[in-house]
């Protein structure tokens, strides 16, 4: 007998039955169809696409104007009190490098970094009393991804997997599309699933790559491995992992081994059609920027997202930088914001307007909800000459979509974009919103997990009436 | 796990220790799930990972081993 068995059977079996009621775990929730779609009230939307701005966008030089900036540049900076910076000591007053317009018929302002966006203005709930609980990079796009500023638990995206399910089986249910660049801060830490069951975590798909996802096939130099030696072997592997499977009910993880290899077997029939972009019009090309040099990277990846929503894809969350490292591939502009800022959002701009036309156009965008945001904001002040500093106590994010009330503000900073003097908010009531808008309440959706019923939102979190249309 | 380069070039060095170990496939077999599960198999088994072995070679009964719940999980 061997370890395993006389470890399962001791005690006449009572040993094996229980563990297996405590590796027993709540039964998948499913989408409900008299619900349209949601678990536990009727939903206005059906899936996500999070633009993750990896690096701390800065709020003062994209959607919060502030002329007061403009009227003391120069100046010394002082707000009243003594500033939590995470690198330098406060500098001087320093204006956006960009200048402001007003848009649409809500007439919000926006600068001129992003002006391809502000034509989506009417279309845009934007939330400008954001903060968060570091202004450290690793805990913080923690924080915006799962609620906590510790590794360890699920993403949004596992959140609404586990909660709602598929719609395609031949697609993963999450997937993240990173920057070609590299990894943000946590890399797959980001898209994790946590506690919850495996099968939750996202499917990176490197767009734009000659193998865009990782290990989908046997290495060609394996000459061992032939198409009957893997269709046969995956049945032999199915069998047996069917059997073991059967003598140990509840393990979540032996199921999902299971589930894998049968996604990544649908995965190489159904990826190269999804990924093959080359099928879209001119005029679609065009809106996205996929053959201008600048914004073909995240034109690809946007068009690529709006590809894997209308096949069914819950969450697709698309990256614009990678990590902070020097020289800037992200949105982290501590030494030139003009540069490195300027770039960034030169890539994007147009993608992502590109996206929501795109979206509205094919009659998505009433049931999906985009959701632009960052781990913090920057300081309204300077770091050297041209940088800016960390800011994780007056942010901005954006939503707009799937019930979200469009050309509509809210919250507010300080006159410096310092600090959220009004309505602030953290990363918690807009996860409730857009959970609200799935069908979930975010209180109802649990996982018991060491003694605690745990949360995407822990103990926090309302629902923002002012965004739901 | 299926289609990683470290598990198929792994799967290629398990097989040829195999066969150091017995030119006979059933006491390859037998070393085989003694070093990966730690036990010997039932009947059924035998006669189902015998047959794959028999037609597509100890390699890609390798890989099948270390592919199972059984090798990956501890109980």
């Amino acid at each position: 007998m061997d370890r395993r068995s006389f470890l399962w059977n001791w005690g006449g079996g009572l040993g094996g039955i229980a563990l297996a009621s405590l590796l027993g775990r709540d039964a998948l929730a499913q989408a409900r169809s008299e619900f349209n779609g949601g678990l536990h009230h009727r939903a206005k939307a059906k899936r996500v696409v999070q633009l993750f701005m990896s690096g701390a966008a800065s709020q003062c030089d994209t959607f919060d104007y502030k002329p007061k900036l403009i009227k003391l540049a120069g100046e010394k900076w002082d707000p009243g009190e003594k500033v939590e910076l995470f690198q330098s000591n406060p500098g001087v007053v320093m204006p956006s490098p960009w200048e402001w317009k007003q848009y649409g018929q809500c007439g919000k302002w926006v600068s001129d970094l992003l002006p391809h966006t502000a034509t989506c203005v009417d279309d845009i709930a934007f939330l400008l009393s954001l903060t968060a609980k570091s202004n450290v990079h690793g805990p913080a796009t923690f924080q915006q991804n799962t609620g906590f500023i510790l590794p360890g638990f699920p993403s949004a995206g596992s959140w609404i997997s586990y909660a709602l399910g598929s719609v395609n089986e031949n697609l993963p249910v999450f997937v993240v599309l990173p920057d070609p660049r590299g990894m943000p801060p946590n890399g797959a830490g980001n898209w994790s699933a946590g506690f919850l069951p495996a099968s939750h975590q996202a499917t990176t798909i490197r767009v734009g790559t000659p193998n865009p996802i990782e290990d989908l096939r046997p290495p060609a130099s394996a000459r061992f491995i032939t198409k009957s030696s893997e269709r046969d072997g995956l049945v032999l592997l199915s069998k047996v992992n069917s059997q073991y499977n059967a003598e140990r009910p509840g393990d979540s993880r032996l199921e999902a081994r299971i589930a894998s290899y049968e996604m990544a077997a649908r995965l190489q029939l159904s990826a190269p059609e999804v990924l093959d972009v080359s099928s879209e019009s001119d005029a679609t090309r065009r809106l996205y920027g996929v053959d201008e040099a600048h914004t073909a990277d995240m034109g690809q990846r946007c068009l690529v997202a709006r590809r894997l929503l209308e096949r069914g894809v819950r969450f697709v969350q698309v990256w614009s930088g990678a990590d902070n490292g020097f020289p800037r591939r992200n949105w982290d502009s501590h030494e030139n914001l003009a540069k490195d800022h300027g770039e960034l959002g030169a890539s994007l701009d147009k993608p992502v307007a590109g996206l929501l036309k795109d979206l509205k156009a094919r009659g998505l965008l009433n049931d999906t909800i985009v959701y632009w945001t960052t781990e913090f904001g920057r300081m309204p002040c300077s770091q050297g000459s041209k940088g800016r500093d960390h800011n994780p106590f007056g942010f901005a994010s954006w939503l707009a979509g799937g019930g979200i009330k469009g050309g509509v503000t809210y919250g507010a900073t300080d006159d410096w974009s310092y600090k959220a003097v009004e309505n602030p908010i953290y990363c918690y009531d807009v996860h409730a919103t857009v959970l609200h808008l799935l069908g979930i309440d975010h209180t109802k959706l649990t996982f018991r997990h060491n003694g605690i019923d745990r949360r995407l939102t822990d103990v926090h979190g309302h629902v923002i009436p002012e965004l739901v249309s | 796990m299926l289609n990683n380069g470290f598990v198929v070039r792994m799967s290629e060095h398990f097989a040829e220790r195999l066969r150091q170990i017995s030119t006979d496939p059933n006491q390859q077999l037998d070393a085989a799930a003694r070093l990966a599960l730690g036990r010997g198999l039932t009947a059924k088994e035998q006669s189902m990972y015998s047959a794959y072995a028999r037609q597509y070679g100890l390699e890609n009964l390798c890989r099948v081993l270390f592919n199972t719940n059984e090798f990956l999980f501890v109980d």
